[in-house]
C-alpha cells in the first residue's frame, strides 16, 4: 500500500446509493490513501458533511433528495460551499450535455460519467483538483 | 299602291319595274325595261339597299323617294317618276351644308335642275285622267316618263315633295304646300296666314292637287265641318270605318263617337289635339287640326293612324321587362313560373296558358294559369311527337292551330275552351324543358305579336328552369363537399386571407373541444400568432408545414396536436386560404415519451452494473488486488475490452434516443477545420499505429478554412468515420483530406484502403443497426449505429454526408458542412 509521508491524507465523502459501486469506490480510494466516508442518500450527506471533508463525490440519481438539490444546498451554505464537488453519475452524457451544464452551473467542480471512467481515472481527477 | 320591299332585285331605275330583259348588241350588254320601254335602262344596283334606316332618319338610294305615312310605313317610289312623294331629306349632307342646301345640291346633281322660284308644273293630261278619281300613282308609274323633277322643301316639317318639273300646273306652291301639310297633320302650326278659300268647298279644282294627295294617302283623313257633320272622308278612312262596321259594329259606333268628341274639342279650343283611342287591342292615334275660314273656325281635320304596332311593340317591351324581373326575383321556381304564366295571360286575350314539362320523354302539365276550372279534368300527357305539344317538343318550333276541330294533329277532347291553340317550345341552353301552350275560345289566327310574346315568356321560363336546375346542381355538390369535410376524421380548419375562419369541421370541434375556431385561438394565443405570421404577404409558400404543438383544449388540459398547414395561392400569387389539418397526437406523443423515458432509465440502469464490472476489472489490471499472472492478465484484459464494447453500445443507444427526439442542441459557431482534423489525427494516431495503418492528414487548400456548426458533434462524427475506416482496413492507409468541390463547396474526406461496401448496401449503410456482413466487420465489432449517428449529427447542422466505395478497394466518406465566410 502506498504510504503518504508528508501530506495528511485527504478526506473524501462519497455520496452514492448503489451499494456495489459505493464499495468499489471506497476500496479504490482507500487503496490510494484517502480517508473515505460514505453515505447512501442526500439527506445523510448533508448531515455528514458537517463533519467536514476535502472533496465530495456526488451521485445524482438517488432516492429522496437528488444530487442537484444536495449540490445546491452545499453551495448555498457558506460552511460547505468551498468544498470541491465532483458529480459522479450515470445520467447524461459527457461533452456538452445539459446535465453536465446544470451541475457545473450549480457549482460542481467537475462532472464525470461513471461508466465511461475507470476508478483510476476518478482518482486522477481527485488528485488534480486537490493539488 | 306599290310597296317596294327592301330585297335586292333588279329594278328599272326609271319605273322600278322588275320586268327587265337584257340584250346584247355589238358585244355590249344593255337592258330594256319591258314596262316603260326605257332602253339602256339603268338597273338599280341590286347589291345596294334601296333604303337604310339610320338613327337620324331614313336614307334612300338616290333614285328612290320615300313616302312616309303616319303609322310608320314606308312607301318607296321612283323619285324621278313619281310626282307625289314625301321624301325625308335624303342623301348626304356635307359639312357646312344645311339640309335644304343639301337637297338643292342633290337635286342638281341628279337632274341638273335648280329650283326656280319654287314653282311646280303639273302634267295636264295626267291631271285630267285623275280628276275623277283613280290612282294617279299607278298612272304615273306606267305612263309617265319624267326625267327631271323638282323639290318643294318644307322647312317646318322638314319634309319635301318631289314633283316633276315639266308640265305641272302652276301653283302657289308655298302656300298650298303648307295648306296641304297642315291638312295631314304634318304642320303643327300654320304660319303665315293662309290664303282665303272658297266657302266650304276648299276642295275646288284649283285645289285638286290636295285632294289627290289626301285621297291617296294611306292615312285615314276625315274632315268635320262646323256642324259636326263629316264633310270629307278619304279612301283610307272609308276603308278603316268599313272594316269596323263589318267586324265589330259595336266598335264602329264607339269609334265614331270618340272621334266626334275629339273634333268638337278641337274646334272648341281652336287648337291642335293629339290623342289615342284604344279599342280592344288596337290603338289609334288621332291628330286633330282646326280649320279656319276668314279667321273663324270652320271645321277640323282629323288624321287617324293605327299605332297598334307601336302599341304592340310597347306591349312586347313591357312583357319583356316584367318577365325579366320575374326571372331574377328571389322567389321559388314555382312562384316564378306561375308569375310568368300570369303575366302572359294578362298580356294576351287568351283563356289560359300552361307549361308542360318533359319527364322521361313524356310531356306533363306542370303549371297552369287560366280562368277555367281544370281540376275536374284528367291531366293529359303526351309522348314526344304526339299531339300538338308533342310535335312542338319534337321539332322545337312553335305551332299555331287556328281551329282545333279541323286539325288532325290535335289530340284532346273537342273542347270549347280550346278552339285555337298556340304552342311554343321552352328551351334554354340547348336543353328542351317542355312546351308552353296558350288557348283561346274562338278560332283565331295568332298574330306575329302574340307568337312573339309567347316566345318571350317561353324563353324566360326556360331561363328560370335552367337557373333552378343549375342552382340545385351546385347546391347538391356543395352539400356533398360540406358533408365530406364535416365528417372526415381529420380536423380541418380553413382561414381566409384576412384571417377569418371559414371552416371548422366536426372533427376539429371534437379534437379541440372548442365549438369555434375563434374560441380555440382565444385559448391558444400562440396558435393565433403563428397564423398571423403565415398570413403575411411574404409567405408564398407552396410547401406543407408540419408542426407538433402543445395546446390547451376545452377542458384546459394540455394536448399534443400534429398540425399541418398548407397554402392556397391564387393565380396572382396572392394567398387565398390557409388549410389547417389537426390531428390529436397526444397518445402517440405519450407513447413516444414513455419510450424515451424507458431508454433513459434503461441506459441508466445498464450503466450501473457496467460501471462495476469495468471498475473492478480495471482495478485488478491495475494491480490493486495484488499481482496477476500473464494468463489472468490476458483473460481480464479481454473481459475489459468486452465491457468497453458494452459501454459503447449503451452510449450509442443513448445518443440515438436523444437525436431522435431532437433534444440535442446543436451549436452554430465557426470553428477551424485544421483544428478539427488535427485533433482527430492525434486521437487516432495510436490506434492506427497499432494496426500498422498509415494515418495521414492532407490539406490541398489553405489551412484557414472555417466551418460553421457544432465543433464537438462534428468531431464525434468525424471520429466515428475514422474509427470505422481504421476498423475496416487491414492494411494500407486512412487519409484525411480537405477537398474542394466543383461547385465551390468544401468537404472533409476520409479515404481508406479497406474492404469497401458493396453497391447494393451503399444506401442502407447509414440506417440504424446496419452492419454489412463481412469477416472484417465481425472482427471489428461495433453497434451498427455509428454511421446513423454520423448522418444525424452532420445533417442536423445543415451539412451532408456522401459515400463512395469500391469493394475490396476502399471507401471514401465526405462530410460537407456550411462554411464560414
Amino acid at each position: 500500500m502506498p504510504e503518504t509521508t508528508k501530506t495528511v491524507s485527504k478526506r473524501i465523502l462519497i455520496v452514492e446509493d448503489d451499494e456495489m459501486l459505493l464499495e468499489m469506490y471506497k476500496e479504490k480510494l482507500k487503496l490510494e490513501g484517502f480517508r473515505v466516508s460514505t453515505v447512501s442518500d442526500g439527506k445523510k450527506a448533508l448531515a455528514r458533511i458537517k463533519l467536514g471533508a476535502d472533496l465530495i463525490l456526488l451521485d445524482i440519481l438517488m432516492p429522496g433528495l437528488n444530487g442537484f438539490e444536495v449540490l445546491k444546498r452545499l453551495k448555498q451554505n457558506p460552511e460547505t460551499s468551498k468544498i470541491p464537488v465532483i458529480v459522479l453519475t450515470n445520467i447524461g452524457g459527457e461533452s456538452t450535455d445539459k446535465d453536465k451544464k446544470l451541475a457545473l452551473s450549480l457549482g460542481a467542480t467537475d462532472y464525470m460519467v461513471k461508466s465511461l471512467n475507470t476508478p483510476s481515472q476518478v482518482v486522477e481527477k481527485i488528485n488534480s483538483i486537490l493539488k | 299602291m306599290h310597296m317596294l320591299n327592301a330585297k335586292n332585285m333588279n329594278r328599272c331605275a326609271n319605273c322600278l319595274s322588275e320586268n327587265i330583259v337584257s340584250s346584247v348588241n355589238k358585244d355590249r350588254i344593255f337592258y330594256v325595261c319591258k314596262n316603260c320601254g326605257m332602253k339602256n335602262a339603268e338597273i338599280l344596283d341590286s347589291t345596294r339597299p334601296l333604303f337604310t334606316l339610320r338613327k337620324d332618319g331614313l336614307v334612300c338610294h338616290k333614285t328612290v323617294a320615300a313616302l312616309v305615312n303616319m303609322d310608320g310605313k314606308y312607301l318607296f317610289l321612283n323619285r324621278r317618276q313619281f310626282p307625289f312623294g314625301f321624301a325625308l331629306p335624303t342623301g348626304h349632307v356635307n359639312d357646312n351644308e344645311t339640309p335644304d342646301k343639301a337637297i338643292e345640291r342633290e337635286l342638281y346633281e341628279e337632274t341638273g335642275l335648280k329650283l326656280k322660284n319654287k314653282k311646280l308644273i303639273l302634267n295636264e293630261t295626267v291631271y285630267d285622267r285623275c280628276k275623277n278619281g283613280g290612282d294617279i300613282h299607278e298612272w304615273f308609274l306606267y305612263e309617265y316618263k319624267c326625267k327631271s323633277s323638282a323639290f318643294i322643301y318644307n322647312e317646318e316639317s322638314s319634309q319635301a315633295i318631289l314633283v316633276p318639273k315639266e308640265k305641272l300646273e302652276e301653283l302657289d306652291i308655298v302656300t298650298s304646300t303648307k295648306y296641304v301639310l297642315s291638312r295631314i297633320g304634318l304642320l303643327s302650326k300654320v304660319n303665315p296666314p293662309l290664303r282665303p278659300l272658297k266657302k266650304d268647298n276648299f276642295l275646288s279644282r284649283k285645289n285638286g292637287y290636295e285632294k289627290i294627295i289626301i285621297e291617296s294617302l294611306p292615312v285615314a283623313i276625315l274632315v268635320y265641318g262646323k256642324s259636326d257633320a263629316i264633310n270629307y272622308i278619304n279612301k283610307a278612312a272609308k276603308e278603316l270605318l268599313n272594316n269596323f262596321k263589318k267586324e265589330k259594329p259595336d266598335n264602329y259606333k264607339k269609334f265614331m263617337a270618340m272621334i266626334r268628341q275629339i273634333s268638337i274639342k278641337c274646334q272648341k279650343s281652336e287648337s291642335d289635339l293629339s290623342s289615342n283611342i284604344n279599342l280592344d287591342k288596337d290603338t289609334y292615334n288621332v291628330v286633330a287640326n282646326p280649320i279656319f275660314t276668314d279667321g273663324k273656325i270652320a271645321g277640323s281635320s282629323l288624321v287617324i293612324n293605327n299605332v297598334s304596332d307601336i302599341a304592340q311593340q310597347e306591349a312586347i317591351n313591357v312583357l319583356s321587362y316584367q318577365t325579366s324581373l320575374a326571372v331574377s326575383s328571389p322567389a321559388s321556381i314555382n312562384q316564378i313560373v306561375k308569375t310568368l304564366l300570369k303575366q302572359l295571360f294578362l298580356s294576351l286575350d287568351i283563356v289560359g296558358c300552361s307549361l308542360m314539362t318533359l319527364d322521361n320523354g313524356r310531356l306533363k302539365i306542370a303549371y297552369r294559369y287560366s280562368n277555367v276550372d281544370h281540376t275536374k279534368r284528367k291531366p293529359l300527357t303526351f309522348k314526344i311527337g304526339e299531339g300538338v305539344a308533342g310535335w312542338v317538343a319534337e321539332h322545337k318550333l312553335p305551332l299555331a292551330i287556328p281551329d282545333t276541330s279541323n286539325e288532325p294533329l290535335y289530340v284532346g277532347p273537342s273542347n270549347k275552351k280550346e278552339k285555337s291553340i298556340l304552342s311554343v317550345p321552352v328551351i334554354s341552353n340547348d336543353i328542351n324543358f317542355g312546351v308552353l301552350n296558350l288557348s283561346r275560345k274562338q278560332d283565331h289566327y295568332f298574330s306575329e305579336q302574340e307568337i312573339k310574346m309567347a316566345q318571350i315568356v317561353a324563353n324566360r321560363i326556360g331561363l328560370a328552369l335552367e337557373n333552378n336546375r343549375l342552382y340545385d346542381e351546385i347546391k347538391f355538390e356543395k352539400e356533398q363537399l360540406n358533408n365530406i369535410i364535416e365528417n372526415t376524421g381529420e380536423g380541418i380548419a380553413v382561414i381566409d386571407s384576412k384571417g377569418k375562419p371559414v371552416v371548422w369541421n366536426n372533427a376539429a370541434k371534437n379534437i379541440t373541444g372548442f365549438e369555434t375556431a375563434e374560441a380555440y385561438a382565444a385559448a391558444n394565443p400562440s396558435f393565433r400568432d403563428r397564423l398571423k405570421s403565415m398570413l403575411t404577404p411574404a409567405n408564398k409558400s407552396n410547401r406543407l408545414i408540419y408542426k407538433k404543438v402543445q395546446v390547451k383544449n376545452y377542458d384546459n388540459q394540455t394536448q399534443w396536436l400534429g398540425v399541418t398547414y398548407s397554402f392556397i395561392i391564387n393565380e396572382n400569387h396572392k394567398l387565398d386560404y390557409i388549410i389547417i389539418m389537426l390531428r390529436d397526437i397526444s397518445k402517440e406523443t405519450e407513447i413516444e415519451s414513455q419510450q424515451r423515458e424507458f431508454i433513459y432509465t434503461a441506459t441508466h440502469e445498464l450503466r450501473t452494473p457496467i460501471t462495476a464490472i469495468k471498475g473492478y476489472l480495471s482495478m485488478i489490471l491495475n494491480g490493486d488486488a495484488g499481482g496477476i499472472n500473464k494468463v489472468q492478465r490476458l483473460y481480464f484484459d479481454r473481459a475489459a475490452r468486452s465491457t468497453d464494447k458494452l459501454v459503447s453500445l449503451v452510449e450509442d443507444l443513448l445518443k440515438v434516443a436523444r437525436l431522435e427526439e431532437n433534444r440535442v442542441v446543436f451549436e452554430s459557431k465557426p470553428f477551424s477545420a485544421a483544428k478539427l482534423i488535427g485533433e482527430i489525427c492525434s486521437d487516432f494516431k495510436q490506434k492506427a499505429a497499432d494496426k500498422k495503418i498509415k494515418l495521414c492528414e492532407n490539406f490541398d487548400e489553405v489551412k484557414d478554412i472555417r466551418f460553421i456548426g457544432d465543433y464537438e458533434k462534428t468531431k464525434q462524427a468525424l471520429a466515428n468515420i475514422v474509427d470505422n475506416a481504421i476498423k475496416y482496413t487491414k492494411k494500407g492507409e486512412v487519409k484525411l483530406k480537405m477537398e474542394s468541390l466543383e461547385d465551390g463547396g468544401r468537404v472533409i474526406s476520409v479515404s481508406d484502403t479497406g474492404v469497401g461496401i458493396p453497391k447494393k448496401d451503399q444506401n442502407t449503410v447509414f440506417n440504424k443497426f446496419i452492419r454489412i456482413p463481412n469477416p472484417e466487420s465481425i472482427k471489428a465489432g461495433g453497434t451498427g449505429l455509428g454511421l446513423f449517428i454520423v448522418k444525424n449529427l452532420i445533417e442536423k447542422q445543415g451539412g451532408s454526408v456522401k459515400l463512395e466505395s469500391i469493394l475490396n478497394k476502399g471507401t471514401k466518406i465526405s462530410l460537407h458542412l456550411p462554411e464560414a465566410k
